[in-house]
């Protein structure tokens, strides 16, 4: 089984240690990929390596997607948060122009629609919007204020009526409100993920999957690394793990840092709801009040109303009753229309703090070895990657590398077409290309077989794959009509029985 | 329009299982009718085609096999004039009007098609819904799955979808999962039901878990599955205990909770019941647009297959009237509602001055309620707004079983037209 994106021949050399490269990147998540494809603009030699058996299986998939702005409503509204916890500290205080997350998120914000674009992955831009109704969400309001004026920022505000008008089905009870136009955007992480990795593959990257390090040994002015499928020689390590990037740097012997992590639990809401919420709307962040539901890319909705809650390690991302009873009680509370009836999925996501500086992303030629470079993101994570790969790429630079640009470099890609959002004379002809395109395999979501056999060619070995990719499975019936029929064309596909289909990465296999 | 306008049809049935396939067999007693039977599976048969113990007794009054009731429907619908068209899915609906005749787009390997048809019949059964809806505490690991997809793996891909399953829920594909458990190899790691009373048919599940040897845990939650890749084991709690204990599994089977397959109507106007999720119809299972009907699965979730025929083939006899002149519509008619626990009432539109007295009501697709739960000496209600017009104890009701309401016995004379008949169960909500 070919497992991973790689130039012929060179799975050989790999597997007797005799392959080489300038930068190996570990980690395929959002970080490590888009380091990657801002490399693969270069004459540099770039390798990706992943434990996993699909790119971004990690963090990513329960991210919930926002890409903020660092002088946005939101940004304001999430250091109200701050502002409880250092009660001593002004608020106006608490936004830092001059932080480097603060900047890498600006600028990652203002890069994001522009990448979206090459990368062919639905973005879109959203209007935010804070409602309040307690003395206590109007005392945070005051704050909220403060805040925005240290940011330069006016933000509409509104009465009952106005934000009736903006969002006609938020309770009735929300009496005062405040809204920014073009201050978040969402997409779909792994959509992002994934195109860029084909993007990366296409610029001459290599990305090696299923391939854990399990040592790494410093070596005149480089390193010999040590994964399950081989070992690799490198000049330089960039560190993008995310919540293992620890345990790899002490595989370096250059540990500086250690991690925490914090989970959250959200929803995702039918599609027959959908109109019901049409901007990212949120209450005043006070402790235990987190309240956000937003509508998704393609038409769901998403109800994070659960609070943040310390997690002991990275998997940990089980879901419990009473975080869903939370997030019922805040989407209910905002929304009176939306019901329990209404989930089709819930999950757990993780996100990883450095315990250095948890308020900071951690982007730095690591102290013990100059060729060992760490890049942990935090909280925002999404929207500060295009612009961390440069600041990556730059701190590359100042080591050493050399930067030359490639000529030959294609931004573009192009993504699978989606059958059910094609006008009508497009699937014809579609149909008319390939007869595949016209069956259609997962009803919810109206994915076709072409669809699908189009992500299994693209890279999809699992059926987290296949769903990742196409939405296959995505929909309100969550694969309980398609999950069948997926497993069959990955077997027909990859040549192996049924029974040896995974469901998502290493590990047993989906049937016995 | 860039693909081509096929041949109007008089009626487009959308989905051939028991009730698309029966009323396309009423229609086919016309001769002169144009039907297409649109089905989006390689094969007609639907549901039937993966459950064991198939029915067949209310409609071709003998029992078949699951796999054996969809080969004699195949096999009569293949023989009739009607135009089947399998592999086909149909995306999307568009209503007509009076002057106007209604449309559907459909996809093929062969293209993208357009119908013009007089009438829909809408026969797309019903789903399960999966562990996020009964949204049950887990990282997500492979080995939980719904008893369709099981069904599917057992029957018709022969592979064995683990070494020990566990059970969630106790109402009657239960039982049937257990069969298709056992058939496959996997051992049974227990039986869980929340209701402190079980949810189908004791004086079967009691003897089948001695046979089997599993235990059936009553008045018991799920804590948690646990597993990252595969489930490795159950924390159950068993209500009023604090602590959970341990089932040692490497699959859950999740049973029970159906619901209407609805998208198709998601997109267009059409009144649709809140409790029971499918389409509100009447007395000859028309929607409320005239010329739409649905029968079956679609109408409420899940029950037995051969009713389902039933009703499909009432169906088919109403298009059939109306083709003949007949006024189906009546702005006299009486809307039904109920309260949960019971699950729905459908269909949801009678007029009393039709009402038939089927001599044998287990035979009828009448008006019938199903309840959420098991419940005990309920007492089951009509009420006219303030004015009570029905009522009758029973023994014992047991969840997702049909219970056909008397409607003769309403007392209608007090009932004024157009009203709305209220359907509870005495102190449920108190």
């Amino acid at each position: 089984m070919d497992l991973y994106y790689d130039r012929p021949g060179e799975s050989e050399a790999f597997r007797n240690g005799k392959l080489e490269t300038q930068v190996l990147i570990i980690g395929a998540g959002s970080t490590g990929l888009a380091i990657a494809r801002e490399l693969s603009r270069y004459k540099v030699d770039v390798v990706v390596v992943d434990k996993h058996m699909e790119v971004c299986s990690g963090e990513v998939r329960g991210s919930h997607a926002l890409i903020y702005s660092s002088v946005g409503l939101s940004w304001a509204n999430s250091l109200i948060l701050k502002s409880i916890q250092t009660p001593d500290v002004p608020p106006s205080k608490l936004f830092h122009r001059d932080s480097l997350k603060t900047r890498l998120t600006r600028e990652g914000f203002d890069m994001f629609p522009a990448i979206a674009e090459e990368l062919d992955i639905p973005f879109t831009s959203a209007r935010r919007l804070v409602v309040a109704k307690t003395e206590d969400d109007f005392e945070g309001m005051k704050v909220l204020g403060e805040i925005w004026k240290s940011m330069d920022l006016s933000p509409e505000i509104l009465d009952q009526e106005a934000i009736t008008a903006l969002e006609p089905h938020v309770s009735k009870e929300y009496t005062r409100g405040v809204t920014q136009v073009g201050d978040v955007g969402y997409c779909y992480p792994w959509d992002y993920g994934i195109a860029l990795a084909e993007n990366v593959v296409e610029n001459g990257g290599r990305i090696i999957l299923l391939a854990e390090v399990l040592g790494i040994t410093p070596q005149n002015g480089g390193f010999t690394v040590d994964t399950a499928r081989g070992s690799i020689k490198t000049r330089f390590i960039i560190n993008a793990a995310g919540p293992y990037a620890d345990e790899i740097a002490e595989m370096a012997g250059v540990k500086d840092f250690g991690l925490t992590f914090t989970r959250s639990q959200m929803l995702i809401l039918d599609k027959s709801v959908g109109h019901l919420v049409k901007h990212v709307t949120c209450g005043v962040f006070r402790p235990g009040k987190s309240r956000l539901i937003r509508p998704t890319p393609s038409g769901n909705i998403e109800v994070l109303c659960s609070n943040y809650y310390p997690a002991t390690y990275p998997e940990e991302t089980t879901t419990k009753s009473e975080w869903l009873a939370e997030n019922l009680a805040g989407m209910t509370e905002m929304f009176p229309e939306l019901s329990k009836k209404d989930i089709i999925t819930s999950f757990t996501g993780v996100r990883v703090f450095n315990t250095r500086d948890p308020g900071e992303h951690l982007f730095e030629v690591s102290a013990g070895n100059p060729n060992f470079l760490n890049a942990v993101t935090r909280l925002p994570g999404l929207a500060i990657t295009p612009a961390a790969a440069k600041y990556m790429a730059g701190l590359l630079a100042e080591q050493g590398l050399e930067l030359t640009e490639k000529p030959d470099f294609n931004p573009r890609r192009t993504n699978i077409p989606k059958f059910s959002d094609l006008p009508d004379e497009e699937k014809e002809s579609l149909i008319a290309q390939d007869a595949k395109y016209g069956h259609i395999v997962c009803r919810c979501e109206g994915v076709t077989e072409g669809e699908i056999l189009e992500a299994i060619r693209r890279g999809a070995r699992t059926v987290a794959g296949v769903k990742y990719r196409t939405r296959a499975g995505m929909g309100r019936c969550q694969m309980d009509y398609c999950g069948t029929q997926i497993v069959e064309i990955l077997a027909r596909e990859m040549g192996i029985p049924e029974a040896q289909v995974l469901f998502k990465g290493f590990g047993p296999e989906l049937v016995h | 329009m860039a693909y081509e306008e096929a041949t109007p049809l008089d009626v487009a049935v959308i989905g051939g299982g028991p009730a698309g396939i029966s009323a396309c067999l009423e229609l086919a007693k016309s001769n002169s009718l144009g039907v297409a039977l649109f089905e989006s599976q390689a094969q007609l048969g639907g549901m039937p085609q993966t459950c064991h113990y198939g029915f067949g007794m209310r409609d071709r009054k003998r029992f078949y096999t699951g796999p054996g009731y969809a080969k004699r429907l195949r096999s009569l619908v293949q023989q009739s004039d009607i135009n089947i068209c399998t592999d086909t899915t149909v995306v999307n609906i568009i209503p007509g009007s009076k002057e106007e005749p209604h449309r559907i787009k459909t996809t093929t390997k062969d293209g993208f098609k357009l119908y013009e048809t007089r009438f829909i019949l809408l026969s797309t059964g019903c789903y399960e819904d999966a562990r996020p809806e009964r949204l049950i505490p887990c990282k997500r690991p492979a080995g939980i799955y719904t008893v369709g997809q099981l069904q599917q793996m057992v029957n018709a891909q022969h592979l064995q979808p683990g070494r020990r399953a566990l059970i969630i829920g106790s109402e009657h594909v239960a039982l049937s999962c257990v069969l298709t458990l056992r058939r496959s190899g996997t051992s049974i790691a227990g039986m869980v039901e929340e209701d402190p009373e079980l949810q189908t048919y004791a004086s079967v599940a009691i003897p089948m878990s001695f046979f089997f040897r599993f235990p059936i845990y009553k008045n018991t939650t799920v804590d948690e599955v646990l597993g990252l890749e595969r489930v490795e084991g159950v924390n159950l709690v068993t209500k009023g205990n604090e602590e959970s204990f341990k089932v040692e599994c490497d699959t859950v089977i999740i049973t029970g909770k159906f619901r209407p397959i609805s998208l198709l109507l998601d997109d267009i106007a059409i009144e649709q019941d809140p409790l029971s999720r499918g389409p509100v119809v009447d007395r000859n299972f028309m929607t409320s647009i005239p010329g739409i009907f649905a029968a079956g699965n679609v109408l409420r979730g899940a029950d037995m297959n051969d009713l389902c025929a039933l009703e499909g083939r009432r169906a088919a006899q109403g298009i059939l009237k109306m083709l003949q002149g007949s006024q189906l519509e009546d702005a006299n008619a009486i809307t039904l509602k109920a309260e949960p626990p019971i699950r729905y009432v459908v269909p949801q539109k009678i007029v009393p001055a039709q009402m038939e007295s089927p001599i044998f009501p287990w035979m009828s697709p009448g008006v019938s309620i199903q309840l959420e739960q098991t419940v005990r000496k309920p007492v089951i209600e009509a009420w006219a707004g303030n004015e009570q017009i029905w009522e009758c104890s029973f023994s014992k009701i047991i969840a997702r079983t049909r219970t056909l309401l008397p409607l003769k016995k309403f007392r209608w004379d007090r009932v004024a037209p157009k009203r709305e008949i209220v359907l509870k169960i005495r102190g449920a909500n108190n």
